[in-house]
């Protein structure tokens, strides 16, 4: 006490107590900033990063639960599997009544990515005249059932009948697992 | 001069009872040197400055603080909004027997691709495709096999023509049709029966797609 009141009673001594208040103000001014607005800042951008990650959580659920009615709407249009056998005798018979001779298709499941899910191939040749070959691919691209034609390959045409056609026909499908198998 | 001198040793004494205070120390000092120093005032100006200035920020500080406190409030607000609507629509899906879970939310990626791959196949029509290619091909010329890769819609096609200019128009044909595009020839060569056996290689785009 006694060297600040020595200190005071110099000729500098009345800077002493300005000085002081700079020191106090510049100590107040760093708290003000450190915590303040630093320690704001950050919860700021800790609460903006929450608030982006909870948006795209909430749209990402919106979008999953649209594509969930949508995929719902699909599933049910897809053939289960014990109408497999069925859904290619279905194709069989239609080729026949486009006057398509289907000699021999075979049958193969496939497994797929999707749990209770496979996927069906039915696999020959077709044989005949280009208009009923034709009238045959739209029946079946057509149909009610979900099937597609995955591949399709003209082979060289018999040179004893230049009237008829050949090709390799590929007809796929999704099947439906049945749920209730144990 | 005895007396005297014990008087004014008396006025010492009684002049040091009074300056000093018990425990030795003065009550008053006075400091003799000169008390004039050119810096002081200006120094004491610029403190004073200082001291505004710094004041000036501190209450700058003070208002940037409680603006990006306002700001958190609000996003705060905004982020229970959003978790609120979160939690109706997970509730929601609950209800309607939809799983949302992560796990389930893993698979669904998959389902969605399988099932697009489906509808993008089912929406091929080879009908169309057939149709097109007739429209296209020029007289003379006659298609031996043809293979559509659906996935890159890139048709392999081998053929027969009676001349190499038919050949030819057949390409040009391809290489400036709506929806055929980027015909190269393969190969091509004369047969035994005169007619020119040829190797095409084309795009197909399909209307509407």
């Amino acid at each position: 006490m006694d060297f600040i009141l020595q200190q005071l009673r110099k000729p500098y001594g009345i800077l002493i107590p300005w000085l002081a208040l700079v020191l106090l103000l510049a100590g107040v001014l760093w708290a003000v900033r450190t915590v303040g607005i630093d320690g704001a800042e950050q919860s700021r951008v800790k609460l903006e990063l929450e608030w982006n990650q909870a948006r795209q959580e909430f749209t990402h659920h919106k979008e999953a639960q649209k594509a969930r009615k949508d995929l719902v709407q699909v599933w049910s249009v897809l053939p289960v599997e014990r109408d497999f056998a069925p859904l290619a005798l279905g194709i069989t018979e239609e080729a026949k009544r486009d006057r398509v001779i289907l000699p021999a298709l075979s049958y193969k499941t496939e497994p797929t990515t999707v749990a209770n899910t496979s996927k069906g191939v039915l696999q020959g040749t077709m044989t005949g005249r280009y208009e009923d070959l034709r009238r045959f691919l739209y029946d079946v691209e057509t149909a009610e059932e979900l099937v597609y034609i995955e591949d399709l390959e003209l082979v060289r045409p018999d040179a004893q009948q230049y009237q008829t056609l050949t090709f390799n026909i590929k007809i796929a499908t999704y099947l439906r697992g049945e749920p209730d198998k144990p | 001069m005895a007396p005297k001198r014990t008087s004014f040793r008396a006025l010492t004494g009684r002049a040091n009872s009074v300056l000093l205070m018990p425990g030795g120390a003065r009550y008053f000092h006075v400091e003799l040197s000169s008390r004039y120093r050119w810096y002081v005032a200006p120094t004491r100006l610029a403190l004073v400055a200082l001291s505004g200035i710094i004041a000036v920020a501190i209450i700058w500080s003070v208002t940037q603080t409680v603006m990006i406190m306002r700001d958190w409030q609000d996003m705060q607000v905004r982020l229970d909004q959003v978790r609120m609507q979160d939690n109706q629509l997970l509730a929601h899906a609950q209800q309607e027997g939809t799983d949302l879970s992560e796990s389930s939310l893993q698979k669904l990626q998959m389902e969605v691709h399988l099932a697009n791959q489906l509808l993008t196949k089912r929406h091929f029509s080879w009908t169309q495709f057939l149709s097109a290619l007739e429209a296209a091909i020029p007289q003379h010329v006659s298609i031996k096999s043809i293979r559509l890769d659906p996935g890159s819609a890139v048709v392999h096609m081998t053929g027969l023509a009676v001349t190499v200019e038919d050949v030819t128009a057949l390409t040009v044909t391809l290489q400036d049709h709506a929806v055929f595009r980027d015909s190269v020839l393969g190969q091509h060569r004369v047969g035994p029966d005169g007619l020119v056996e040829f190797d095409l290689t084309l795009r197909y785009r399909q209307p509407g797609v």
